[in-house]
């Protein structure tokens, strides 16, 4: 396997960051929904 | 695997490399007026964050609401639209081809028709004969003259849309079984999106707003204007978002070096956005009576299709800067990043956007959401929401590529104090508009309402839990401001003063590793097709519903 084929199977960080976004989505998601349940 | 053949002949792209001076003027007057359109926006915006903040009084007697509609007219219709299409004529001349005669002249004549109806509804705004905000929700009522203006603007806005689709269908034509560049593919897209998405508020001016502020009517429909309106309003949205992921997914990759991670996903992307902005409309009319809760469960549906999209855009785009970064001997899960061309504000100001948009998009699921749209609606949360997505993660985009479209067009260079200054630039914003857009966050949640002049009502209580939060959003504001100035300073310095040369129109490869674009990609017919079917599915019954069970309808009001 050459190195730039190493190099590109590595997206390591990409997952890492994307699945970071999932986590602010929930969290925000959740946060707003905890506020929703104790007013409504 | 095989890459898109007008990506790769490299012969072919330097001739494209420069734009035709004759395009380059028609995008430039596109230019002007958004950039007009901004410094008194801005202005307004900044009177009314003053305003809010209970210390200052507008003078000369100027209506709070006046101004309001000045800000949300010029920033959130004309700043955007002729941006917009300056843009994409650009885009379009220098990735598929020059215009042809008759192309411009179109272009041309789109141009005049939008800049004659913005100065029509700007008059009547100045006259205070039409305060009443970027939506015009009737039974507020404005001059006849405010709505042929904006009926205008998007007249114009076909014309010019027809201008690039033509261009766009005459390469298609010259090189057939090829797919067609990712960059013109994209401006189609938006532009179709925005003519089917048009077609609801054109019908809205022409059939109800003009007849009754003419007097040819006494009464107006108000639920069925509101519909009409938000099958608008929500793709408008992505009219503003579409030009932003081009520049994210095309260009940005050719500023930091790299490649587009894949034309496919680039392409799929857009076409799901596409499909999933216009039958939508109903979720930003949760709370309004007269329309069936099934159906507008329907559409929160439909809208929250765009979260898969929007991930594939954010993983598309981590993964073309991760490679990127790793090209670049960056190591480890994340020191890649330090890799990437920070000190470059073509880069470093649409990322800041890009940024942003994850709260402003996480904001934008509460929004959507059937229930929890009760905690936020109408308060100054929602206002604080699109501050982040259309104004930071947009604008932020618009002015990382004026950085380099404007000496594109030109004939002038990005000096290093230029670049300098628009790094300065960025973070004054991405400042001024974090402060501001959080106050209005926290505040929404406290219940502050949004489109109102000061909020203490009467001294009430929890009014005044709000006022902290409003000098907030008079600091972010200020700083907004002062951003607005040295970007104006800036764009005229690269109009007209850093030195002749030539500013690259950056627009990136596809990464050898990527797959071939499948054709049904760009078969526009089988989308369109689909398209329409949605559109109709989400909005025939309930608009038949409320055509057949109309009240007596509302007389006009002008309450400012």
């Amino acid at each position: 396997m050459s190195k730039k084929q190493d190099t590109n199977d590595n997206l390591k960080g990409t997952f890492y960051l994307s699945m970071t976004i999932g986590v602010i989505i929930v969290a925000v998601w959740a946060s707003c929904f905890a506020i929703f349940m104790d007013r409504f | 695997m095989s890459e898109q053949p007008i990506e790769v002949n490299e012969s072919f792209r330097s001739k494209l490399k420069k734009i035709d001076a004759r395009d380059a003027k028609l995008s430039m007057a596109h230019l002007y007026v958004a950039f007009i359109a901004l410094f008194l926006g801005g202005l307004a915006g900044l009177l009314q964050v003053l305003v809010r903040s209970g210390s200052f009084e507008l003078p000369w007697g100027i209506n709070y609401y006046q101004v309001l509609t000045v800000h949300g007219v010029l920033l959130g219709l004309i700043l955007t639209t002729f941006f917009i299409f300056g843009f994409q004529t650009a885009a379009m001349s220098v990735a598929v081809g020059t215009l042809s005669s008759n192309q411009r002249r179109l272009g041309w004549i789109g141009f005049w028709v939008m800049t004659i109806g913005t100065a029509m509804a700007a008059v009547m705004v100045l006259l205070n004969e039409a305060s009443v905000l970027y939506t015009f929700y009737a039974p507020l009522q404005a001059h006849w003259i405010f709505y042929a203006g904006l009926a205008l603007v998007v007249v114009g806005s076909w014309i010019a849309a027809l201008s690039e689709a033509l261009r766009w269908m005459k390469w298609r034509k010259d090189h057939p079984k090829q797919t067609t560049p990712l960059l013109g593919f994209m401006v189609v897209c938006n532009n179709l999106m925005w003519f089917i998405a048009t077609i609801g508020v054109a019908t809205e001016v022409l059939f109800q707003l003009l007849p009754w502020s003419l007097g040819f009517v006494d009464r107006v429909d108000i639920l069925l204007s509101r519909t009409l309106f938000w099958s608008f309003g929500h793709a408008l949205v992505y009219f503003w978002l579409l030009p932003a992921y081009m520049i994210w997914y095309a260009i940005v990759p050719q500023i930091i070096g790299g490649r587009i991670f894949s034309d496919a996903l680039a392409r799929l992307s857009f076409i799901m956005f596409v499909l999933f902005s216009v039958p939508v409309g109903l979720h930003h009319q949760l709370t309004e009576p007269g329309v069936d809760g099934s159906w507008k469960f329907l559409q929160v549906v439909l809208t929250m299709m765009v979260v898969i999209p929007s991930l594939l855009t954010a993983f598309s785009l981590f993964a073309t800067f991760e490679l990127r970064g790793r090209e670049l001997g960056g190591k480890g899960i994340f020191a890649w990043l330090k890799k990437l061309p920070w000190h470059d504000v073509r880069f470093f100001a649409p990322f800041i956007g890009m940024l942003v948009f994850i709260p402003g998009g996480a904001g934008g699921i509460v929004n959507a959401s059937y229930q929890m749209n009760q905690l936020i609606h109408n308060t100054i949360w929602v206002t604080g929401h699109f501050h982040l997505t259309v104004a930071t993660a947009v604008m932020l985009t618009f002015f990382g590529a004026t950085y380099w479209l404007v000496p594109h067009l030109t004939g002038r260079t990005l000096t290093k104090e230029m670049n300098k200054l628009g790094i300065i630039q960025t973070i004054l914003w991405a400042l001024g508009m974090g402060i501001m857009s959080i106050s209005m966050h926290v505040a929404g949640l406290m219940g502050a309402p949004r489109r109102s002049s000061f909020s203490d009502y009467g001294g009430a209580e929890i009014a005044k839990t709000w006022l902290s939060y409003q000098i907030a959003q008079a600091v972010g504001g200020t700083l907004l401001f002062i951003a607005i100035i040295l970007f104006l300073y800036i764009f005229i310095k690269l109009c007209w003063a850093t030195p002749k040369g030539h500013e690259e129109f950056p627009i990136a490869l596809v990464s050898d590793h990527a797959q071939e674009t499948p054709a049904i990609l760009e078969n526009f017919k089988l989308w369109i097709v689909i398209l329409v079917a949605l559109v109709l599915i989400a909005y025939t019954y309930p608009i038949y519903d409320i055509i057949s069970n109309a009240p007596l309808g509302s007389k006009g009001y002008k309450l400012w």
